[in-house]
């Protein structure tokens, strides 16, 4: 075949090397102008760096002015956050949220630099705040975003940040008189026509039917609280400190505050589980450019804590966004905080997570150059990329945890914590008192007090937790103030299990080792989890064959978590266990136990109803007062320990390794200090830029 | 062959119709709720959430209407002709005027995001992984399979049969943990990375490996990422050498005992003609319809090896999309993989009217 490497062939060929040649110089000239472009980074950040220094003294220098050079030191003690009806003006302004970073300045070890890792088990779907639907994208925001308040992770009260001082008007009175007076005027038809749901486009007679039902249910007392015409129940005033900035040079005013909440609350923002808890939040105004005020519907004991915890987001930034782009890009975040994303727009799921410090902080610096966040799914990945420096966080298991403490190497290289964590969660059995209409076997009181007697939490929590977890006495966590500490868990004691279950009527008398009862037949039960958990599956047969000891047949109903969540809309179960997460510090009970909830799709799923605890919860929520306050709970905690609605079963400790590269790490009261309060000795750091 | 295809084309749509009904229905009437968002990453709920979500989710999607109305506005959501439809300031779905409109695959209420923006992070992953994965398998399976069947019962034939039926059978989860445990392991060897597809800080590497302006080498982003695809590549080949060199064996087997093998050999042509040239030529046709069956299952992802080394590609989406009920994400899958699946026969049906002239569709 005539096939010769001809003149043409050649040209082709060095036409083809060329380009290529050309291609990779190309590639190298923007390598260089990579490397260049770092440099310059550098010098620009040292430079905003100075500024915002100067400007931080600048603006404390006129908050000196102008609170007349007063400035108590050491502040925290005898504070009672939203307990009182008068302002808290002057302690609050002596309060410094970066104290503790400024100790962990005064080390002699100290540094600045190096790099922190943290290991996220999934992706992260989206870092936009108010959209971000998972915990992860929250456990990045906390760094880049800051609210007017935020919780001393020591004292667990709500301090300043970006405001300088608050005070609180209590209205109460007034609101109460409006209420009471609206209440006791009759509904009018013309007020039922008026109505949302009133059935505009319905016949005559559906019409009527529904006048006639709103007029016997008469006036609502949510209508009458949401009206705009009614007081509002509270007015808390924030003074924004002068020197916050946001992170591209913008000060912090009361506009991006009020920006923030009507955001939160346009309905087209998909937002609607973090909306219910601003339902209480009547109007937000600026009363001048350093000043907020917001009305409050009704008396709220967490109205300060979610009108001051809410992260305030920079106006000129999202507001150029529509509530659709807000919704469906993944990656809009810019903030106040002490770090800050590289690109405030870029961020894709799959692209590296990476804050870097915000140079232009208005508060004292964290050490660390960047907190990087990896996802790693698998277990075992996990570990070795922790055990290689490439991670510098590993939460165990129990179980893994007291393997990896034989391991010398590893203990060496690391250092580990087992903490309990306020606000904490806790898991439970819910005994279902209601199905289909009917009260079942756990309508009985006894009953459920002796399923609890039945249950040997300390064994499982011995045996299967190694003891990282403590068997639970109630939904608050032990320690807090709306803990009794006079109630302590049950202990395991068949005995009195099956003296309780006797005096119920349960009794045995075919002798085939399985209660009975006149109405309710055998006592068998499903017990219905969620699937896939090895854990959870070895704590239901510890169950099961202690209640089998007292005659009761537990059939293990594990299920996929969307089936169960089924489930537990249709409240089409025996008894459930699942997990409540930590929530707020102090834990509000009306979500769980109040009647209100004992609905299809309520939270009381287990249709417990007592009207007394309905009383306290309802008092509890209203009251101001801190002290008077725990009174309620610690009656309303009385009231739940007694009834056992749920078997309470533990408070889990957190279990963690970190790298032994870290400083000032440690446990203070919410769990293990913040990583902006830790630093690397400059011998040991790893990471550079 | 014209009116061929476009009957071929116009018979895909009450298939595609067939196989979106079916998947559709199978999960609207399986048990189980919407669950997206309600559990927390550490398995706990937080109180009161769920009925917000519920309300929500039924609100703006339609979740609480009946299946059939929930189906047909699917179908109109995705038909290039229909009634359009946008959201109004409460952020809630009203319908529009009826006419053309852009095709819509829907939003994924657990993610809470476009559907085809999912795919297009996850695609490119997939196709990635794919695209380095299936060069390498039909150019290792191809090779030995041919060479096995050359030198049939000899050495090569026994230990390529043997280690590569020795390698299918190895599950790919214990596989891949053992790699992880011991070449990405400080205390083994310390390789390759543990997972993911590029190290903390890719991001400001060089493109290209170098040296850096102090004159440290760094590797630069290019290599970095290849250097992280060795081990789920390694994952995601060695199961798949041994389907493909067995059926190139056999069918070059077939070929090479033929008549015209034989007369080449007879007219004095090099063994290495004979068998590239006659016998390979004539053996690649059982392998056209293979390969139309594969490249669909190339957009498919590789569940467990995205799970170990942490990738997020479509396995990993459309797994998640089952579980949460995801009914736009789902629907969107099956769409796109029915799609492609019925393109690739109908090429691999075109190919074989290319390859032989007997066949004839006209």
């Amino acid at each position: 075949m005539p096939n010769r490497f001809g003149l043409k062939d050649l040209l082709i060929v060095a036409l083809l090397v060329a380009v290529l040649v050309s291609v990779w110089l190309a590639m190298k000239q923007f390598d260089r102008q990579w490397d260049r472009m770092s440099a310059l980074e550098t010098q620009t950040q040292q430079l905003v760096s100075e500024q915002s220094a100067m400007r931080r003294d600048v603006s404390e220098l006129l908050d000196k002015l102008e609170t007349g050079g007063l400035h108590l030191s050491g502040g925290g003690g005898g504070r009672n956050t939203g307990s009182s009806n008068a302002a808290l003006g002057g302690l609050e302004e002596s309060y410094d949220p970066h104290a503790r970073l400024d100790a962990a300045r005064a080390d002699p070890e100290f540094a600045e630099g190096d790099r922190v890792i943290d290991a996220f088990g999934t992706n992260v779907g989206r870092i936009t705040p108010l959209v971000t639907s998972d915990a992860y994208g929250r456990r990045i925001q906390i760094y880049v975003l800051e609210g007017l308040t935020t919780t001393d992770p020591q004292t667990l009260e709500t301090v300043p940040l970006l405001a300088r001082s608050w005070t609180i008007e209590d209205n109460t009175e007034a609101w109460r008189r409006h209420v009471d007076a609206e209440m006791a005027r009759p509904l009018t038809e013309a007020e039922v026509r008026d109505e949302p749901l009133f059935p505009m486009d319905g016949t005559a007679d559906e019409q009527a039917a529904y006048v006639a039902e709103r007029l016997a249910e008469g006036r609502r007392e949510g209508d009458v609280v949401s009206d705009p015409d009614a007081p509002p129940a509270t007015w808390i005033t924030f003074t924004l400190r002068r020197g916050p900035v946001f992170s591209d040079g913008e000060p912090v005013t009361a506009e991006d505050v009020k920006f923030t909440f009507d955001l939160l609350q346009n309905p087209a923002v998909n937002a609607p589980a973090l909306r219910q808890f601003f339902d209480n939040l009547k109007a937000c105004e600026i009363l001048d450019e350093r000043t907020v005020r917001f009305a409050i519907k009704r008396p709220h004991y967490e109205a300060l804590g979610h009108a001051g915890g809410r992260a305030v987001l920079p106006k000129h930034f999202y507001e150029r966004f529509t509530p659709e782009q807000i919704n469906q890009d993944t990656g809009l975040l810019l903030g106040s905080g002490p770090y800050r994303m590289r690109d405030p727009e870029a961020w894709r799921p799959g692209q590296p997570l990476e804050l870097v410090r915000n140079e232009r902080y208005w508060g004292t610096k964290p050490a660390f150059d960047r907190i990087a966040f990896r996802e790693i799914s698998n277990d075992v990945a996990r570990l070795t990329a922790f055990r290689n420096g490439e991670i510098d966080f590993f939460a165990a298991q129990p179980e893994q945890y007291e393997q990896l403490l034989q391991d010398e190497e590893l203990v060496a290289r690391s250092q580990h914590y087992a903490y309990d964590t306020v606000p904490t969660g806790y898991n439970f059995i819910a005994w279902n008192q209601r199905r289909d209409g009917q009260p079942t076997r756990f309508a009985d009181v006894r009953v459920r007090q002796a399923m609890t007697f039945l249950t040997p939490r300390e064994q499982i929590a011995a045996d299967l937790y190694l003891g990282y977890a403590k068997p639970a006495a109630g939904p608050f966590a032990p320690g807090s103030p709306q803990f009794d500490p006079s109630l302590s868990a049950r202990p395991f004691d068949v005995t009195r299990g099956q003296t309780l279950l006797a005096e119920a009527g349960w009794s045995d008398p075919d002798g085939n080792g399985v209660l009975d009862h006149p109405e309710h037949g055998e006592f068998r039960i499903k017990l219905t989890y969620p699937s896939g958990n090895e854990l959870g599956d070895k704590i239901v047969l510890y169950l099961k064959d202690a209640y089998a000891r007292a005659g009761i047949v537990l059939e293990p109903d594990p299920l996929e978590f969307s089936i169960l969540i089924e489930r537990l809309d249709d409240q089409a179960f025996d008894a459930i266990t699942l997990g409540w997460g930590g929530g707020a510090v102090e834990r509000d009970l009306r979500q769980t136990f109040h009647s209100v909830q004992a609905k299809k799709g309520g939270d009381n799923f287990m249709s417990y109803v007592n009207p007394e605890l309905d009383v306290l919860i309802d008092q509890a929520r209203m009251t101001l007062d801190g002290d008077a306050r725990m009174e309620l709970w610690r009656a309303a905690h009385r009231i739940i320990y007694d009834e056992q609605p749920y078997t309470f079963l533990f408070n889990r400790q957190t279990l963690r390794f970190l790298d032994g590269r870290f400083r000032n790490v440690g446990l203070v009261t919410s769990g293990l200090n913040d990583r902006t309060e830790w630093f690397v000795p400059m011998s040991l750091q790893r990471w550079t830029d | 062959m014209l009116t061929y295809i476009i009957r071929r084309l116009l018979l895909m749509v009450p298939t595609m119709l067939g196989i979106t009904a079916v998947v559709f229905f199978v999960m609207a009437f399986s048990p189980g709720g919407v669950a997206g968002n309600i559990i927390s990453a550490e398995g706990d709920m937080d109180s009161g959430q769920a009925a917000v979500l519920r309300a929500y989710y039924d609100a703006r999607y339609g979740l609480d209407q009946p299946k059939v109305v929930q189906y047909g506005r699917w179908l109109n959501q995705i038909s290039p002709i229909g009634w359009g439809s946008a959201l109004n300031d409460q952020g809630l779905p009203e319908t529009t005027g009826f006419g053309f409109k852009w095709p819509d695959l829907g939003e994924s209420f657990s993610k809470g995001r476009p559907v085809l923006d999912l795919y297009a992070e996850a695609l490119p992953v997939t196709l990635l992984l794919n695209g380095i994965t299936v060069p390498i398998v039909w150019v290792v399976a191809i090779f030995s399979g041919v060479y096995a069947a050359r030198f049939r019962g000899k050495w090569f034939d026994v230990t390529s049969g043997t280690a590569l039926l020795a390698l299918w059978s190895i599950p790919v989860i214990w596989a891949g943990v053992l790699l992880i445990g011991f070449l990405a392991n400080e205390q083994w060897l310390r390789w390759f990375p543990t997972g993911g597809l590029s190290s903390t800080g890719a991001t400001e590497m060089a493109f290209l490996p170098g040296f850096s302006l102090a004159g440290v080498w760094e590797r630069g982003w290019l290599l970095d990422r290849l250097w992280h695809l060795v081990l789920p590549v390694i994952c995601l080949v060695y199961g798949s050498f041994a389907v493909l060199s067995k059926l190139m064996r056999a069918s070059v087997l077939e070929t090479i005992s033929a008549e015209y093998v034989r007369t080449a050999r007879a007219k004095g042509l090099p063994g290495g003609r004979v068998l590239w040239g006659h016998a390979f030529r004539n053996a690649l046709l059982p392998l056209i319809t293979v390969a139309a069956g594969i490249i669909p299952s190339l957009l498919g992802g590789s569940l467990i090896v995205e799970k170990i080394f942490s990738i997020d590609g479509m396995g990993k989406l459309t797994l998640d999309a089952i579980f949460a009920r995801d009914r736009d994400l789902v629907l969107a899958g099956a769409l796109i993989s029915g799609i492609i699946t019925l393109v690739c026969i109908l090429i691999a049906d075109l190919c074989y009217a290319l390859a032989d002239p007997r066949v004839s569709y006209d």
